[in-house]
């Protein structure tokens, strides 16, 4: 019993204490607060500029209209090119097609 | 709001979530690691690394909200939770849905903490060590400017974080002399609630 009582006395905490732990604790819940709301801000920001980046730097996309016209002209001749190309193909395969039926 | 201004919130929000994520695994990595100052008590980095957390899913919301509304890609909601079904780059977008589908579990059993118990809880929030790298090698696969300078430099900063703190987790081993008597308590004390 007298080893218990000594117990409690030993762990009891003083009102002065007891004041400071609270503060302690206060003060962390605030940097918690605006550590927490720091970085929500940060990551919202964080969209726009990495947005704003990304539409810089996206592939494909030049910031001059020059340069953008020129591209646009090259995917224009390319189309062009794979349709020519297509129609080659065509023609040669029936001419084939004329030399098999002569032969038979 | 054009297609344009959806399609680069898309990935500024990507990124952004990539970042968030990888500050809550270094944070739960220090978390485990008991690290505290005198300016810097034990309960900040745990409440820190919850929030940063809740703040990640609500990035990874505009992430996905965004990608799916977005009229060019025509991705539909199914794929947003159900991995591997869309036609849009199916493996790398079913990754990051794995990612997310993973990131729901451990956020919502984090919450429902007190329900299922501790090592049911423990269990489920490991799955975080594997949506973390899932995340990023979907972001690597599906981002169409994944490897411009800027996002690579991004990338590999995240990767060299997660990295580091996780070598230090493993190279100074538990912190908590009572880990494992602490352990066998909860269990005990988990089966003699189950009775």
């Amino acid at each position: 019993m007298g080893l218990g009582v000594s117990v409690t006395v030993g762990t009891m905490e003083t009102p002065k204490n007891q004041a400071k732990r609270i503060q302690a604790r206060n003060a962390a819940m605030q940097t918690l607060n605006r550590v927490t709301a720091g970085v929500a801000f940060v990551a919202v920001a964080g969209v726009g500029l990495l947005g704003v980046v990304s539409a810089h730097t996206v592939p494909g996309v030049t910031s001059s209209s020059q340069a953008s016209t020129t591209s646009s002209s090259t995917a224009t001749t390319t189309t062009s090119s794979g349709v020519q190309s297509s129609s080659t193909s065509v023609g040669s395969s029936s001419s084939s097609g004329v030399a098999v039926s002569g032969g038979s | 709001m054009t297609d344009t201004v959806l399609w680069y919130t898309t990935r500024g929000a990507g990124a952004v979530s990539l970042v968030l994520l990888s500050a809550v695994v270094v944070l739960g990595v220090l978390s485990t690691l008991r690290f505290q100052s005198a300016s810097w008590p034990r309960f900040l980095t745990t409440g820190l690394h919850r929030n940063v957390a809740l703040i990640a899913v609500v990035f990874l919301a505009l992430h996905i909200v965004t990608a799916v509304v977005d009229p060019f890609t025509h991705l539909g909601w199914l794929p947003a939770v159900i991995p591997f079904s869309s036609y849009y780059r199916t493996l790398w977008l079913g990754l990051g849905t794995v990612a997310f589908d993973l990131l729901i579990a451990v956020v919502v059993t984090s919450l429902v903490r007190g329900y299922i118990g501790h090592t049911i809880w423990r269990t489920i929030h490991w799955l975080a060590y594997g949506s973390w790298p899932i995340a990023v090698i979907h972001g690597l696969g599906t981002g169409t400017d994944a490897f411009s300078a800027w996002l690579l430099a991004l990338t590999v900063m995240c990767v060299v974080a997660v990295a580091i703190s996780i070598a230090y987790r493993l190279w100074a081993g538990s912190p908590d002399p009572l880990a494992s008597a602490r352990g066998a308590f909860r269990s005990a004390a988990e089966r003699r609630e189950e009775r």
